[in-house]
């Protein structure tokens, strides 16, 4: 009974999150608006990318957390005005658990400051585990990848984005990146 | 290649573990070393003690909303550091949390403290402090020491500066510096504890540890 319901917790944590973002694009960009988006590649994580959350560091905010919209280890935000940011956490779901992975704040990784609107592409990481004691916390690294590049994970984005007011944009921004 | 090793990926839902292991550490600040005692009256400091007087700032300082402390006990108020003292220059672990010590400071960012150490030089090797500590999750961040304050025999109360983190919102640090704010602490030393003991400047300088 516990793990149906736990079962049942998670198929609604998922729902909710999707929910969160609603339709991949909700509404046309503000002028002052930014696009930010990246890979993680969890292929040696215990679970897939399910869901991302980018965290406002400046300027305060009540109400700092961006979750982002996420498939097939692309995740991506269309509406982030001129802050600093970063990827706070990440994680999805497995058969009977749901995992979370923190970043912590002096990471150099997944973070930027956006002084301007325009198109910020956080870069492709991927997930290593790293063995630690069995009496230790476990432990994980983020490396850089050079795959996929920003002109694939554009192309993929672009598969979504059909007939939506950012398609153009990310049209725009894979013609200077190809 | 940037490269980022993180502590920790936990499981969701993991609250009641986050809260047990914040009380293990809260438990061990309390328990297994207490934190240097701070001193208001100088009938506290024993004969082969040292009063050493400082500060500990960051520059911009915390803004509010930029930490989310909830659970509630002694160690857990906001804009408090924790900083690892040691009675010899110790290296920081590559996971911090894992260097030894044989102290806390406690004490809240632009406070000056007054603590009592046995007379002997005092190794300020590592601090943090917390970001969130909730019952969800614990975020903490590091702030480099490596000073040393040079106490004298015969020293009875040791002004060691002030410790300046120069910060931006990732905590990326530009500039640490210990500054001399002698004669403003002198002044409020004896306003606090009388003219009878001199006040030492000793300012802290790199350990070399």
């Amino acid at each position: 009974m516990r793990k149906h319901l736990s079962a049942v917790l998670c198929a609604g944590l998922a729902l909710a999150l999707l929910g969160c973002s609603g339709a991949v694009v909700p509404r046309p960009q503000e002028p002052q608006e930014s696009i930010v988006f990246g890979h993680i590649d969890m292929s040696d994580a215990p679970v897939n990318l399910q869901w991302v959350s980018i965290r406002q560091y400046a300027p305060p905010s009540e109400a700092p957390y961006w979750s982002a919209g996420v498939a097939d280890g692309n995740y991506w935000q269309w509406y982030l005005k001129p802050g600093s940011y970063g990827v706070d956490s990440f994680g999805g779901s497995g058969f009977n658990s749901n995992y979370s992975f923190n970043m912590p704040r002096q990471s150099k990784a997944l973070r930027l400051v956006i002084q301007k609107p325009g198109i910020y592409f956080l870069g492709s990481y991927k997930y290593k585990p790293v063995k630690t004691g069995f009496f230790e916390p476990g432990k994980y690294d983020l490396e850089e990848s050079d795959k996929p590049t920003e002109a694939e994970v554009l192309h993929d984005l672009l598969k979504l984005v059909k007939g939506t007011p950012v398609e153009p944009k990310l049209q725009a921004r894979l013609k200077e990146v190809q | 290649m940037m490269r980022a090793r993180m502590d920790r990926p936990r499981r969701r839902g993991g609250g009641a573990l986050l809260a047990l292991a914040a009380l293990l550490l809260a438990g061990a600040l309390a328990g297994c070393v207490k934190p240097m005692v701070k001193v208001d009256d100088f009938a506290q400091v024993g004969a082969n003690d040292v009063l050493m007087v400082g500060r500990v700032e960051l520059v911009p300082p915390l803004k509010p909303g930029e930490q989310d402390i909830k659970l509630s006990g002694p160690y857990n108020d906001e804009n408090q550091y924790f900083f690892f003292i040691n009675n010899k220059a110790v290296a920081v672990a590559d996971n911090p949390d894992k260097t030894p010590y044989d102290d806390i400071l406690m004490e809240k960012f632009g406070n000056t403290f007054y603590v009592k150490n046995a007379r002997r030089p005092v190794h300020f090797t590592v601090s943090f402090l917390y970001l969130t500590l909730t019952r969800q999750k614990m975020e903490r961040v590091w702030l480099p020491g490596g000073l040393v304050v040079g106490v004298q025999p015969g020293d009875r109360a040791v002004y060691m500066g002030t410790i300046r983190y120069h910060r931006n919102e990732f905590f990326d640090l530009s500039k640490v510096e210990v500054v001399d704010e002698f004669d403003r602490e002198r002044k409020a030393f004896a306003e606090k504890f009388g003219t009878a003991t001199p006040l030492v400047r000793r300012l802290a300088r790199p350990s070399g540890g």
